[in-house]
């Protein structure tokens, strides 16, 4: 048999390129261009964006409103001294104790003019 | 795509086309379906232009036209079991002005895909041995054996003393 049969080379079918080019015109018409493929991303991801904040700052709808004001504080937190000034009240009378050299020391209180101070002299 | 970029494809394909459709032919043996995939090849090399590198174009070529080669004859046969034929037995020669006999086809038919695919290349598109390695991904000395086996089968199936091919 003739071997120079088996890598002969044959001629496409005629055209080829022509069509080859019809079919480049249409894909380059149907795709959009890079600038248009960036700004719809662009757009897309300022949507996305724009969903997952409001989502992520919304107050979930099925979730009873709680208002600070409706919850009033337990009793007992009115009663700490450090509520005292804040609510016009006079702050008990304290016992005052000083310790010098490890031991207790007597003090004097000395009278002021000023009854927000108290001044005591350690005897 | 502008129209200088438009021009350098067509130019591409134009010198490209007739190793290309030689390759695809012996693998589909259909001369229609042979010239479709050879489009096919070039436009999905296209859509890729950005990331192809000038000196691995053509094994990106023709590796894609084999695997979309193969990929219809795999179509057709499966068509072919079940009773409708997509690529008739008989490879429609009257489309393809000088197509090879029965006896040339049987031969190249029987050599398993990865011998065929080394001789199509080396004897048919016109690559070097570095460009065959890097289309199939094998080592260039794995190219020159499975050439000099794909040969030896062929002379063994077409009882012929000796089978002309070029020199590397």
């Amino acid at each position: 048999m003739n071997t120079d049969a088996l890598f002969k080379q044959l001629e496409p079918p005629p055209g080829g390129a022509e069509r080859f080019a019809r079919r480049l015109d249409e894909i380059s018409a149907a795709r959009p261009s890079p600038r248009a493929r960036v700004l719809a991303i662009a757009a897309a991801s300022a949507g996305v964006a724009l969903v997952t904040a409001v989502l992520l700052l919304r107050q979930p709808s099925d979730a009873p409103a709680v208002l600070v004001a409706d919850t009033p504080p337990a009793v007992e937190v009115y009663d700490a001294p450090e509520f005292d000034r804040l609510l016009g009240r006079s702050a008990p009378p304290a016992e005052l104790m000083v310790m010098v050299n490890m031991e207790a020391a007597a003090v004097t209180e000395i009278e002021t003019t000023n009854q927000n101070v108290r001044i005591y002299q350690i005897n | 795509m502008t129209s200088v970029d438009k021009a350098q494809w067509i130019d591409v394909y134009r010198r490209l086309e007739k190793p290309l459709y030689n390759v695809v032919y012996r693998v589909i043996w259909d001369a229609a379906e042979s010239q479709d995939v050879v489009q096919e090849t070039f436009l999905r090399c296209w859509r890729r232009k950005d990331d192809i590198r000038a000196d691995g174009f053509k094994a990106l070529l023709f590796r894609t036209a084999l695997n979309l080669a193969s990929n219809r004859r795999r179509s057709a046969r499966l068509w072919r079991m079940v009773g409708v034929s997509a690529l008739d037995d008989v490879a429609d020669e009257s489309a393809s002005t000088g197509a090879l006999s029965k006896p040339v086809r049987d031969a190249v038919e029987a050599l398993p895909t990865m011998l065929r695919d080394v001789l199509l290349l080396t004897e048919l598109a016109g690559m070097t041995y570095p460009e065959i390695a890097t289309a199939l991904g094998i080592a260039e000395g794995t190219v020159g054996s499975r050439r000099t086996r794909a040969l030896a089968l062929l002379r063994e199936r077409l009882d012929v003393p000796g089978v002309v091919t070029h020199e590397y």
